[in-house]
């Protein structure tokens, strides 16, 4: 009678693997961070874990659930723009801005899933760029909010009830657990109905509405939760970078970076986000750093031309080809 | 009784796809539907699962109406359905794709592992619980889509062309294991071309031709009728039949 379906921590560490290593993984990557003192470098790892928690929220609706959304953007954008917005004209902190941002994001998101739900493949990735065009261009219009493409500097105020700090350092620990969460989250939702739901929505929907699955109301719950932790990065950016405009955070190439690093990394599974953000992000900005100076726009073709070689050698992503590979080798031939 | 439609209408533009078709389903009987290509078979299966909502007529299942109800929740009253072309969930494996079926009836995913594997063991499964679905083989991926939807608790199945390119040997097992789902308590209703196998099967049969019910009864009866045998079997198949000792 105690069995109540509810996952139990305790458990998942004792008895899961995947787990205890990403736990462990956690850690070492906290303590880690206490090592590394080259403000470059810092910067580097916390952009490197912005975007592994905008790709992880990303992938719970994109990757577990098919839903190739190219919009994320959109809900980046609101994130960042509700806590900043409530911060600079309301003095609200963004800690709670950041909520309000997510959960608008969510309802939106949500909204989103719901008139475009019916939209299969390359239809609904089509709708999500309108969608973020039509956010895209609302930033830039409503300037009395938003000030347009000028964009919106938010007044540096030290103090953890700002959300904002002197030392990277901070930025990097909060990045971490941030990601971390979301990372959790992820591994929690595969291991739940609603994991086995996302995933058989992706693989067949017919099938899945033939089984029980509310294939429409599934759709809105993952794009929500999705658009949710998306805004929530969205706003660790903007209290990091302290400057936000449309053509950032609002942007189609904010959402085309965020699919990009999940599907190098490997859709649809918990550590694809991050495997691909650790790859492609230090290599983005090193990149720029150390060519940026000479041939303009240089930095961008290697830049493209490695993602070219990485999509064509593992079509499946980094994580994916690599547990085949592991699959191979303990059994001997190719199972799931 | 456990289903009784009357009058299913269904219009697909200015084609006539079921026309005011009625019949009647029995507690754990195998009812067989048969009939030309286009007569409409998979299209009443539709309307009978919530994909389709047909034009005119209702569908009584067990005293409710499932007309227009979403297939989700057809599938929560208990009718579960496989399909003609199988759609395995490819990238997940055999117990997983039965497990998404038991989480029809529970949220605890241990629990409806544990259904999944009863449910793999019953149709022969057990075995390949780990492999992907995208590798099995046509015989095995239609074992798990009747091993997916008995995961549902269904009390009744609609099974679309379970044996459509097995080999006799296959479509021997498939037999068996229609009879051995029926003993289980379920009801069946099946649409087949192999007429050897539905003839053996079926407690009764309908016919369908251009969406309209042209016979229904015994299977002897339904294979000596002369609108069937003119619409859909053919004088060869008669032939066939004498010629048997």
């Amino acid at each position: 009678m105690k069995d109540s379906g509810k996952i139990k921590w305790i458990d998942l560490i004792r008895r899961d693997t995947e787990f205890s290593f990403s736990l462990l993984g956690i850690l070492v990557l906290a303590v880690a961070i206490g090592f590394v003192r080259n403000p470059f470098h810092l910067d580097i790892l916390i952009m490197i874990l912005l975007w592994g928690m905008l790709a992880s929220s990303w992938n719970i609706a994109g990757g577990y659930a098919g839903m190739f959304s190219l919009g994320h953007g959109a809900f980046i954008g609101i994130g960042a723009y509700m806590s900043s917005m409530l911060f600079i004209h309301f003095k609200l902190s963004p800690w709670l801005g950041m909520i309000i941002g997510a959960v608008a994001a969510g309802i939106v998101a949500t909204l989103l899933g719901y008139i475009c739900g019916r939209l299969k493949g390359h239809y609904f990735a089509l709708a999500t760029i309108a969608f973020v065009e039509l956010a895209n261009i609302s930033g830039v219009q409503l300037k009395e909010l938003t000030r347009g493409s000028e964009g919106l500097t938010i007044p540096f105020r030290p103090g953890w009830a700002n959300f904002m700090f002197q030392d990277k350092i901070t930025y990097a620990y909060i990045g971490l657990a941030f990601m971390a969460g979301i990372y959790f989250l992820s591994l929690i939702v595969e291991r739940s109905k609603l994991g086995y739901y996302l995933v058989a929505l992706r693989e067949d929907e017919d099938a899945a509405k033939s089984l029980g699955v509310d294939t429409s109301r599934i759709k809105m719950v993952a794009i929500g939760i999705s658009g949710f932790f998306a805004a929530i990065g969205g706003t660790f950016y903007a209290q990091y970078i302290l400057f936000i405009e449309p053509d950032t955070v609002l942007s189609f190439a904010f959402s085309v970076q965020v699919a990009l690093v999940t599907i190098i990394g490997g859709m649809g599974t918990a550590l694809g986000p991050i495997v691909g953000s650790f790859l492609l992000t230090p290599l983005s900005m090193l990149l720029r750093a150390y060519l940026g100076g000479g041939l303009s726009g240089l930095h961008i073709v290697i830049y493209g031309m490695l993602l070219i070689i990485v999509v064509l050698f593992l079509p499946e992503g980094i994580v994916n080809t690599m547990k085949a590979h592991l699959k191979k080798d303990i059994t001997g031939k190719e199972i799931g | 009784m456990i289903v009784e439609a009357k009058h299913i209408t269904k219009r697909f533009g200015g084609l006539l796809a079921l026309d005011r078709v009625s019949f009647e389903i029995r507690s754990n009987e195998i009812l067989g539907l048969i009939g030309p290509n286009g007569a409409g078979k998979t299209t009443l299966f539709n309307t009978m699962t919530g994909f389709l909502v047909p034009e005119e007529g209702s569908i009584q299942f067990q005293g409710h109406e499932v007309r227009g109800v979403k297939p989700s929740d057809v599938c929560r009253m208990g009718i579960a359905r496989t399909f003609q072309l199988v759609k395995p969930f490819g990238k997940m494996t055999v117990l997983q794709n039965a497990t998404v079926g038991a989480l029809c009836r529970t949220n605890n995913t241990r629990k409806a592992r544990e259904a999944a594997l009863e449910e793999l063991q019953f149709v022969g499964l057990y075995d390949k619980r780990n492999v992907l679905a995208s590798a099995l083989t046509i015989s095995q991926r239609k074992r798990l889509e009747i091993a997916r939807a008995l995961c549902t608790r269904p009390k009744l199945i609609l099974l679309d062309e379970a044996m459509g390119g097995l080999n006799p040997i296959e479509v021997r097992e498939m037999l068996h294991l229609i009879e051995k789902v029926r003993g289980a308590g379920n009801t069946l209703f099946i649409i087949e071309h192999i007429m050897a196998a539905i003839m053996s099967i079926c407690d009764r049969i309908i016919v369908l031709n251009h969406g309209v019910k042209i016979a229904e009864g015994m299977p002897k009866e339904v294979g000596s009728d002369p609108q069937v045998i003119k619409a859909y079997l053919g004088r060869e198949y008669v032939v066939a039949q004498n010629r048997k000792p």
